[in-house]
């Protein structure tokens, strides 16, 4: 199973890529959201963990190109959450399709383990 | 002349010139031709009475020289008649010729020819003296004179009439002359026969009976008959002329007046050559009497003609002039003013052209009647109007004149609490106060006739002026907030009320503007305005920043717990020894508190700022609270607190379910701090109460006091600062959760009495429909 996390904070990257590794699963780290963007659209990943609150170019930005450019349906994205975003913000990303779930930060790892496995 | 009389004289006229003139016509013709035909048949008649008559005188005058003959064989002559001896010889000659006459004149049956009746026959001699006669008294005796005067003829002729002095008779005498043997008359024989012979059945038999028909001899003697034919003679009493003229053989026909005094037409005819006349007369009043009659009866008819002419007439002039007339005394009614006559209403039926007119006439006299009287009405009711318009007018007036004292008061009140300044159409300033003046700080001098853009600071756009400028053009009232810039070039506000004054065309012809300075006002406004937005910016900036901090005090949190949970998970990343778990433990815990706290924070000051928002999602309400329960289980094992949830089975809830959910964590948490170590009991009931759902959190924890209850939902309170510590508590729960269930429009309170343990109630409004069998959810 190969993981794409993107996320600006290389702490919350680097405790999840091991995290996940050590759990036994592949995974690829950007701390660039345009990086980001660029993978998940020239390969295919299982799970990819986002980050909406990213400047410049956030999570909701990526989301919506996905969308348009009609790939979003065709991958599973677990979103993070940030408290400066509203809950119906949230809730019209989780009506999307290929949208999996929504983790609150501060991450809970077990949640995690649950949202990437169901 | 009136029509009524013409045409009476006109009828007249028609019917009466031709009857008149052929009634005239035709009774002279009548009478004319009458009175000729009664003439010719008079002079037949009288033709064949004179042939009759004639023949009896001829045979008399035959018979009497028939007897003059019988004396031839004596030889008589003028001295032997002389001779008595002769004269016995005539007498008996005389007597016997007498005797023979008489049986010649007995017819075969014996009856007595009268007409041949010889009365007497007698000789005369040349001195008139009768010598012999059959009737002895005669002689001695002078026959008339007349009888001589024809004895020249020599030929038997009638002598005449005489009237037999003896016998005191009248008779009718023919005479013969004696001639001796040489020729020379010596004597007359003389037969004499009763006048009846002439005519036994009387002169006028034959004749009609208004005819009289008589004989005139030439010594106007008359001999006439009456009706029971008896014969007379009297004088002719009438002009001799007429006789002679007969006498002398002219035809004649005379009108005269008769011996009656009756108008007679006579016609006179001679009888044969003797001096004998025969007259018939004819009564002409008898002649004429059935024209009189013909002419009575037409009187009698033209009478009544004439009367029904006249009452024609008056008829056509009662239906012919009579109602002209009435419509020409109608009329000239009507001329002087007086409606109210009448014409008898004809029926409408009436093939009568004057009918039809008197109809039509009528109409148009009711028509013009009741146009008249709905003029009339119509001037009362104008009248009325302009009085009561006269009335309203001088009412007006007052008003108008209170209105002007007003107006002059008013004005003179906005003179002096307002600046007034007032345009023409064309924007040019006719009239400006003493204020506006003052305000501007220009001479009243310098702004009449100038346009207002003279105190135009360029403050407000071209946008602003135009929509002033429609406005007020379009009728109505423009008001806004004026920035002007005074002579000195400092700029002043004014509230403006700008105004059309509008002419009687309804368009304005000045615009009135009344100006309030709101200098101060506005400058006040301004600073308020700049400190609004400042605050603005300020929340805006507290709001970023709140959110900044807590997606960055988040950030670090994540790394942070996530370690501390890979340190404990023992199975993946290694063991630590007890000590080790403890302080991680530690770590996370407070890890975990500062995130509460973070997100208490953020609640809150969401709640301020009233930017809190909410979630509505249906759920079932037995479901929502079974969650609950598990998800406080492991809470409640580490005090072995009697943990006991209940709810309604079927109810479903119509509201935010995380925020309902995090104020029931709340105080569920709260209550775990409070129970009592050992024995401790929680119960988290859900009730519907009427329209409600009751939720309640109690606990049997040591109470809170009365007099610190009202502080308890305030920010940071704590009603034991120690026990902060103690349960780790950030003194916003209850704030958070009173702002969160008043958000969802229900309520939060408490009951608790110190010692007794606390009861927390929230209240939220029920659905009204939402009350849905279990087996239909999920």
């Amino acid at each position: 199973m190969k993981v794409l996390i993107v996320d600006d904070n290389q702490d919350i990257t680097g405790l999840l890529s091991k995290f996940l590794k050590a759990k036994g699963f592949d995974n690829v780290v950007t701390n660039d959201p345009r990086d980001g963007l660029e993978r998940i659209k020239g390969e295919k990943y299982d799970v990819v963990l986002l980050d909406i609150s990213m400047p410049e170019f956030s999570g909701i930005d990526i989301i919506q190109t996905l969308e348009r450019e009609q790939i979003l349906k065709n991958q599973k994205i677990v979103i993070f959450s940030a408290t400066a975003f509203t809950t119906s913000q949230i809730n019209e990303l989780l009506k999307k399709d290929g949208i999996q779930g929504c983790l609150k930060k501060p991450i809970q790892l077990n949640e995690l383990l649950t949202a990437i496995t169901s | 002349m009136n029509l009524n009389k013409k045409l009476v004289i006109l009828f007249l006229c028609i019917a009466l010139i031709p009857i008149i003139i052929l009634e005239g016509i035709s009774i002279t013709e009548i009478s004319d031709d009458l009175l000729i035909q009664k003439e010719l048949a008079l002079d037949s008649s009288l033709v064949s009475k004179i042939a009759d008559i004639e023949h009896y005188m001829d045979t008399r005058q035959v018979q009497s020289k028939l007897f003059a003959s019988t004396f031839l064989p004596l030889q008589l002559d003028s001295n032997k008649i002389k001779d008595p001896t002769f004269l016995d010889r005539i007498q008996i000659q005389l007597d016997s010729m007498l005797v023979e006459s008489r049986s010649n004149a007995i017819g075969n049956l014996g009856e007595i020819d009268s007409r041949s009746t010889i009365e007497s026959i007698y000789v005369s001699d040349l001195n008139s003296k009768i010598i012999a006669s059959t009737q002895r008294e005669l002689i001695g005796h002078k026959i008339p004179d007349e009888f001589y005067m024809q004895m020249s003829k020599n030929e038997p002729y009638f002598a005449g009439f005489q009237k037999n002095q003896i016998l005191s008779n009248n008779y009718v005498t023919f005479s013969n002359n004696l001639t001796d043997s040489e020729g020379r008359v010596f004597g007359i024989i003389s037969i004499q026969t009763s006048l009846n012979a002439i005519e036994p059945e009387g002169l006028s038999y034959g004749f009609e009976n208004n005819q009289e028909i008589f004989l005139v001899d030439s010594a106007s003697r008359q001999i006439t008959t009456d009706s029971k034919v008896k014969y007379s003679t009297q004088n002719w009493n009438m002009e001799h002329q007429f006789i002679d003229r007969c006498f002398s053989g002219q035809l004649i026909s005379q009108q005269y007046i008769n011996k009656d005094g009756k108008e007679v037409l006579g016609v006179m005819k001679l009888i044969g050559d003797e001096n004998l006349c025969i007259i018939g007369e004819i009564e002409l009043e008898k002649v004429f009497l059935p024209i009189y009659n013909l002419q009575f009866k037409l009187l009698t008819v033209f009478s009544i003609l004439l009367a029904g002419i006249i009452l024609l007439a008056i008829l056509f002039s009662r239906t012919i002039s009579h109602p002209i007339k009435k419509l020409s005394t109608t009329m000239n009614e009507i001329r002087n003013g007086n409606f109210n006559v009448h014409l008898d209403k004809k029926s409408d039926s009436s093939s009568n052209e004057l009918d039809q007119l008197t109809n039509g006439f009528e109409k148009l006299l009711q028509y013009v009647k009741s146009t008249q009287d709905n003029l009339k009405s119509l001037v009362k009711v104008q009248t009325r109007k302009l009085e009561d318009s006269n009335k309203a007018l001088r009412e007006n007036m007052n008003v108008i004149k209170k209105q002007q004292e007003n107006l002059s008061n008013f004005k003179e009140a906005l003179d002096k609490s307002a600046n007034v300044l007032i345009t023409d159409v064309d924007g040019n300033i006719v009239y400006v106060n003493d204020d506006f003046c003052k305000v501007s700080q220009y001479t009243r001098e310098e702004l009449l006739g100038q346009n207002p853009r003279i105190v135009n600071s360029h403050y407000h756009d071209k946008a602003f002026f135009k929509t002033m400028w429609e406005t007020i053009l379009d009728g109505k009232t423009w008001k806004g907030d004026l920035k002007n810039r005074a002579k000195d070039g400092n700029y002043y506000w004014s509230k403006a009320t700008i105004s059309p004054l509008l002419g009687g065309n309804g368009k304005p012809e000045q615009f009135i503007a009344i100006l309030t300075d709101i200098t101060n006002q506005k400058i006040l406004e301004e600073k308020l305005s700049e400190a609004l937005k400042n605050v603005q910016e300020s929340e805006l900036q507290k709001e970023e920043f709140s959110s900044m901090m807590t997606h960055e005090l988040n950030t670090p949190l994540v790394p942070i717990k996530g370690y501390c949970e890979m340190l404990k998970d023992c199975d993946t990343f290694g063991s630590l020894n007890n000590d080790q778990i403890d302080f991680i433990s530690k770590i996370e815990s407070n890890a975990t508190l500062l995130e509460r706290l973070i997100s208490d924070l953020l609640d809150v000051q969401k709640l301020d700022m009233k930017k809190m928002s909410f979630l509505i999602t249906e759920f079932s309400l037995a479901e929502f609270m079974n969650e609950l329960k598990e998800n406080n289980q492991h809470l409640m094992k580490t005090k072995n607190i009697e943990f006991t949830v209940t709810s309604p089975p079927k109810l479903f809830l119509n509201t935010d379910k995380q925020r309902l959910r995090q104020i029931l964590d709340n105080l569920i948490r709260n209550s775990v701090d409070f129970v009592p170590s050992k024995d401790g009991k929680i119960l988290v009931e859900a009730k519907l109460k009427e329209k409600n759902i009751i939720f309640s959190v109690k606990d049997n924890g040591p109470g809170i006091p009365k007099e610190k209850q009202s502080n308890i939902f305030k920010k940071f309170y704590q009603i034991d600062t120690s026990a902060t510590r103690k349960h780790g508590g950030t003194g916003l729960g209850l704030v958070i959760c009173k702002g969160i269930a008043e958000g969802l429009k229900g309520k939060i309170w408490l009951e608790s009495e110190f010692g007794k343990g606390t009861s927390f109630f929230i209240c939220l409004p029920a659905p009204e429909k939402k009350i849905v069998l279990p087996n239909s959810t999920q």
